[in-house]
């Protein structure tokens, strides 16, 4: 197996993964080229599988490290505002942007853990898999991943509920 | 009753069970009322948090082809050409292990993680990203085509076929049988009727409530109506879209969502 085969083969997961984690297109692919070039300097080793778990656990540990940044960076990321996107219709982009927002924030109120083992899930990770990027035992993925989703439910559907009352009688 | 384990559910709606305890976790919630509706809750809110990442996806979809093109324009810039093929492996040989065999490109990697440190990669505004990024020389530079085939362009559009069918009794079964890799397009339309195109070749079958598709290549497009009651998308034997009342819920990961459009790739 060669680069090329393992960047065309977890590129796109791991990207899609990253702007989940950080509902930013750029910042995603900041992380994943960083996950990548790691893997060239360090020269790292495995199996296709092995590989793609090692980039999606330095991927995730590079945010992390970045909210931690950008929490120190809050006021000078405040001077660059978000440009829209140009899309034709403006009451479609509100409603897109307020449903991005809400899944964003409901992702947000879980424990990271509990983001990672979700989003890699949804990536196509074995829990073995997932069991080594997150470090827990592989017979407990099951239930992590149950409370995990039924937090999620209660956050977004907590979301879904106070945004359907604005407004109402 | 001893009750199954949340645990145990979850795994066996993952398919992550042993053949022997996912019968044994079927049998019980075949007949354990609280347990098949733990099961039918764990489902739900698998499906929901599908639907939910898929608005999250729309801007990493469109994004994702050029981020790649881009990422791999600027190692090959700073770092050289990127490994190739290594030579075959025999196929008595150990399992095919990937690792960086130029040394010089490890050093040259690790010249540059040290020259810029590792976290200004990752900062909006850094310097070294915005070098990284490249002037139009060293996008010129890097701009192997051999590359682009990685990602494809969206697939050709064929002269396509379709068929409609009308709801039975409020209930419609959309069933397709595509080969893997295929792109299939959902739209959400109002209405009871469901209809199915995809490129010259493809078979149809219709019955009462139910539309069967068969095609050997894509994209393939397929209007799901809202207004049934009961609406189903099934490919191969994976439920992809159901519709209950108005509401939609995917069953499977979707490449992305945008309004009342999905787009899913056939694994």
């Amino acid at each position: 197996v060669d680069f090329e085969t393992i960047f065309g083969d977890v590129f796109p997961s791991l990207f899609r993964y990253c702007h989940r984690l950080t509902g930013d297109a750029d910042a995603a692919e900041d992380v994943a080229q960083e996950a990548f070039f790691r893997l060239l300097s360090h020269g790292v080793e495995g199996s296709p599988a092995g590989l793609r778990v090692w980039l999606f656990r330095v991927a995730t540990h590079l945010i992390r490290d970045r909210y931690r940044v950008a929490q120190n960076r809050s006021r000078l990321l405040e001077t660059y505002p978000v440009e829209p996107g140009g899309a034709p219709d403006p009451e479609w982009l509100l409603e897109r942007a307020e449903s991005v927002t809400a899944v964003s924030a409901a992702l947000a109120t879980l424990p990271e853990r509990d983001r990672t083992m979700l989003l890699m899930r949804e990536e196509g990770f074995s829990y073995r898999e997932i069991a080594e990027a997150v470090d827990v035992q592989p017979t407990s993925v099951g239930t992590l991943l149950a409370r995990a989703q039924q937090r999620f439910a209660a956050s977004y559907g907590a979301g879904q509920t106070r945004e359907e009352g604005i407004g109402g009688p | 009753v001893k009750h199954e384990d949340i645990g145990r559910l979850m795994a066996y709606l993952d398919g992550e069970l042993p053949r022997g305890d996912a019968a044994s976790v079927e049998a019980h919630v075949g007949r354990c009322a609280a347990c098949a509706d733990a099961l039918q809750t764990l489902r739900a809110e698998a499906s929901h948090l599908r639907v939910a990442l898929a608005t999250l996806d729309r801007d990493a979809a469109a994004a994702v082809g050029a981020a790649g093109e881009r990422i791999r324009a600027r190692l090959a810039a700073t770092t050289g050409p990127l490994p190739r093929h290594q030579a075959p492996v025999p196929p008595s040989a150990p399992p095919p292990r990937w690792r960086l065999r130029s040394r010089a490109l490890q050093a040259a990697a690790l010249v540059l993680l040290m020259a810029g440190g590792v976290s200004a990669l990752v900062i909006p505004g850094s310097p070294l990203r915005h070098w990284l990024g490249g002037g139009p020389a060293v996008e010129k530079a890097a701009a192997p085509t051999a590359d682009a085939a990685a990602f494809p362009e969206p697939e050709e559009e064929l002269p396509q076929v379709g068929v409609r069918t009308a709801s039975s009794g409020g209930r419609i079964r959309i069933a397709l049988e595509l080969p893997s890799g295929t792109s299939l397009r959902v739209t959400l339309v109002q209405g009871e009727t469901a209809a199915v195109f995809a490129p010259q070749g493809a078979g149809f079958r219709q019955a009462d409530g139910l539309l069967e598709a068969s095609a050997t290549s894509g994209p393939v497009h397929v209007e799901v109506p809202l207004g049934s009651e009961d609406a189903s998308l099934v490919v191969g034997e994976r439920l992809y879209l159901s519709v209950r009342e108005g509401r939609a819920e995917v069953g499977v990961p979707a490449e992305s969502r945008s309004g009342t459009e999905i787009l899913f790739r056939v694994p």
